[in-house]
C-alpha cells in the first residue's frame, strides 16, 4: 500500500499517467468515428449465410443479430450481417453477396411477396438488402486499438517500475527497506503488484472507455479484460526486470523506449496481411494477444482459439513475472555490486 | 558479543575479480561504540553490509545481536538499525507517515505511539506532516535516524552517516550515537572523520585491503603505532599494510 500511496501522491505524474491514455482513447475514438468508412448493414438469407460461411474472414463478415434489427415481412430473413471495412472493400463483399443475394431473391422473398399480391423486380432488393450506411468500422478501429494498448501498459509500467525500482535504488530507498525485517521476496512482489496495478488500471480504464464510445456488448468488457491480464503480466515482468537491473533511471529511460518500440511493433505486425490468428501466432508474446484483442472487439473471438490465446500468454506473463523476480533476488542485482 | 565475524570474504565481478573484503574478523561487545576506519576501497561498506544481510558473504560468518547472518538473516535485520549516506527517504510521505510505515514493517506494538515518541525525541513534531522533501537537510537526518531506531534495536550500524552533512546535521547523528551508547546500545560506527571516531569510539578498528589491521583503543592503538593523533596512527596502521601487500 505504500507503494501505491507513494504513487498516488505524486500527483501530476498519476494524473498525467491516466488522464492522457483516457484523453487519447476518447479522441482517438472519435475520430475514428468520423471519419469516412462506409460500413453496411446486409441482411441476407440462411442460403447466402451457407455460401459465404467458409469466406467470412475473407470477407470481413460477422453475424451480429439474427434478424432483430430488419423489419422485412418476409420467410427467410433470418440474418444480418456486418460488413467491415472500407468503402472499396465494401464494394468487392456486395460483388461476391450479389449473386447470392439474386438467387435468395428468386427462390424465396418473390414468392413470398407474390403470395401476398406484390411482384418485386432485382431492382428493388437493394432497398431490402442494406438497410444502414453509417455503422461502425470496428475491423480497422480493432488494428487501431490493440497497438495503442499495448503501448499503454508498457508506458505505465515503465513509468512505475523506474519510479519503484531505479529511482529508489539511486535514492537509497531500497536500501532502506532491505535492511528491515521484511523478506527480499516481498519487497519485490510489492513493487511488483504495484506496477502490474497501475499499468493494468491505465489499459482496463482505456478499453472500458473505448468500449463505450464504440457501444460494445456487454460481454465484450469481460473478453478484452481476460486478454488484457496477461499483457500486463507479460509488460511487468519485462520492465520490473529491466529497472531493476539497470544501473540508474537514466539507463532505465534509455533502454525502456526501445522495450516499448518493440512491443508496440510486435502489436504492429499483428495487424500485416497474412498474420492470422492461429495456433502458430498465438504463441508468440503480444502478437497472439493483439490478434485475440482485434478479433475480440471486432469480428468476434472464436472461443477455442480465445482460451489457447489467453492460456499460452499467461503462462508468458507468469513466466515473464518469476523470471524478473528470479534476476532481482539474485545476488547484487537488486542494490548494485 | 553483540557483533562477532569470523573470516569474512566477499568478491565482486565488474567484470574482472575483486576482493572487496579478503578476511575480516571483528568483535564488538554490548554497549560498545566501535569505530571502522579506513582508506576508500579498504571494505568498510561491504563489511557492514555483509553484517547487515544485505549482501550474502562469500565465505565466513558472522553473529549480530546472537542471529546468524547466514541462518537468520530475517533476525539480524529486526536487530539492528541500519543507517548509510545512500540511505534516503521518501519525498512523497511525511515523516509520521514514513516513520508509521518502517514501524509497522518491524512489527513495533502500538507503532503510533512508538511515531509520536520519535518525533518528539527528535524535535520533528512541528514538521511530522509535511512532505520529506520540503524538510532541511538536518530534519531529513533525524528521520533518518528515527526510521532507524523507530524498532528500538540493540545494534546501530552507521556507515558515514554524516557524509555530506553540514556541522549541526552531523550534530545531530552524533548525539543519536552518545544517546545510543547511553542508553546501552551496541554501535559499530565508519566514517573517514577521525574527531567523531576519537569523541565517539571506545575503541578502533581499522582496515586496510579488505581486512582489519588493528583493533585497540584509541590509547592502545597509540601504544602500537607510537603516533600521537589518531589520524597518526590511521597512516601509520594503513601505510604498514601497504608495505606488507
Amino acid at each position: 500500500m505504500l507503494e501505491v500511496r507513494r504513487l498516488i501522491r505524486q500527483r501530476l505524474s498519476m494524473v498525467l499517467l491516466v488522464l492522457t491514455p483516457l484523453v487519447a482513447t476518447v479522441l482517438l475514438g472519435w475520430t475514428v468515428g468520423r471519419e469516412g468508412v462506409v460500413v453496411q448493414k446486409v441482411a441476407v438469407s440462411p442460403a447466402a449465410a451457407a455460401a459465404l460461411e467458409a469466406d467470412w474472414a475473407a470477407l470481413g463478415l460477422v453475424v451480429v443479430d439474427a434478424g432483430a434489427p430488419v423489419s422485412v415481412d418476409v420467410d427467410g430473413v433470418d440474418l444480418v450481417v456486418h460488413q467491415r471495412g472500407d468503402p472499396r472493400r465494401s464494394a468487392a463483399v456486395m460483388a461476391r453477396l450479389e449473386p447470392v443475394l439474386g438467387d435468395w431473391e428468386r427462390r424465396v422473398r418473390a414468392p413470398a411477396w407474390a403470395g401476398v399480391g406484390v411482384e418485386v423486380g432485382p431492382e428493388a432488393r437493394w432497398a431490402l438488402a442494406v438497410v444502414d450506411h453509417s455503422v461502425s468500422a470496428a475491423d480497422g478501429t480493432a488494428r487501431l486499438v490493440a497497438p495503442m494498448w499495448v503501448f499503454l501498459v508498457l508506458s505505465g509500467g515503465l513509468y512505475v517500475a523506474l519510479e519503484l525500482f531505479a529511482v529508489d535504488r539511486e535514492r537509497g530507498l531500497l536500501e532502506a527497506l532491505l535492511a528491515t525485517r521484511v523478506d527480499r521476496r516481498t519487497v519485490v512482489d510489492a513493487k511488483t503488484v504495484a506496477v502490474a496495478g497501475v499499468s493494468g488500471l491505465v489499459v482496463l480504464l482505456s478499453a472500458g472507455v473505448w468500449g463505450l464510445l464504440r457501444g460494445w456488448s456487454v460481454w465484450t468488457y469481460p473478453g478484452v479484460a481476460v486478454l488484457l491480464v496477461p499483457l500486463v503480466a507479460q509488460s511487468t515482468g519485462g520492465l520490473v526486470a529491466l529497472c531493476g537491473w539497470v544501473s540508474s533511471s537514466r539507463v532505465g529511460r534509455a533502454l525502456g523506449m526501445p522495450v516499448m518500440l518493440v512491443g508496440a511493433g510486435l502489436a504492429v505486425v499483428a495487424g500485416l496481411p497474412g498474420v492470422e490468428l492461429n495456433a502458430v501466432w498465438a504463441v508468440v508474446p503480444v502478437v497472439g494477444l493483439s490478434l485475440a484483442l482485434e478479433a475480440m472487439v471486432g469480428t468476434g473471438l472464436d472461443a477455442g482459439i480465445g482460451v489457447w490465446v489467453v492460456g499460452v500468454a499467461a503462462l508468458q506473463g507468469v513466466g515473464a513475472v518469476m523470471g524478473a523476480r528470479w534476476l532481482l533476488l539474485r545476488e547484487g542485482v537488486l542494490l548494485g555490486g | 558479543m553483540s557483533i562477532r565475524a569470523r573470516g569474512l570474504r566477499k568478491r565482486f565481478y565488474t567484470p574482472q575479480p575483486v576482493d572487496a573484503v579478503r578476511r575480516v574478523d571483528l568483535d564488538v561487545g554490548p554497549g560498545e561504540v566501535v569505530g571502522l576506519l579506513g582508506p576508500n576501497g579498504a571494505g568498510k561498506t561491504t563489511t557492514l553490509r555483509m553484517l547487515a544481510t544485505l549482501m550474502v558473504p562469500d565465505d565466513g560468518d558472522a553473529e549480530v545481536a546472537g542471529f546468524s547472518v547466514h541462518g537468520e538473516p530475517a533476525q539480524v535485520r529486526a536487530h539492528i538499525g541500519f543507517l548509510s549516506p545512500n540511505t534516503g527517504l521518501y519525498p512523497r510521505l511525511t515523516p509520521r507517515e514514513l516513520l508509521r510505515h518502517f514501524a509497522v514493517v518491524q512489527g513495533v506494538d502500538r507503532p503510533d505511539d512508538r511515531v509520536a515518541a520519535l518525533l518528539a525525541q527528535f524535535a520533528l513534531e512541528e514538521s511530522a506532516d509535511r512532505l520529506c522533501e520540503r524538510l532541511s537537510t538536518g530534519q531529513q537526518q533525524r528521520v533518518n535516524i528515527a526510521r532507524a531506531l523507530v524498532h528500538d534495536p540493540p545494534v546501530l550500524i552507521f556507515d558515514e552517516p554524516t557524509l555530506g552533512l553540514d556541522v549541526m546535521a552531523a550534530r545531530v547523528v552524533l548525539d543519536c550515537v552518545r544517546d545510543a551508547r547511553a542508553a546501552g546500545r551496541t554501535v559499530l560506527y565508519s566514517t573517514h572523520v577521525m574527531r567523531e571516531v576519537e569523541q565517539l569510539c571506545d575503541r578502533i578498528a581499522i582496515m586496510a585491503d579488505g581486512a582489519v589491521r588493528a583493533t585497540d583503543t584509541l590509547a592502545g592503538l597509540r601504544d602500537r603505532t607510537g603516533a600521537h593523533y589518531l589520524e597518526d596512527v590511521f597512516l601509520a596502521v594503513v601505510q604498514a599494510t601497504d608495505v606488507a601487500a
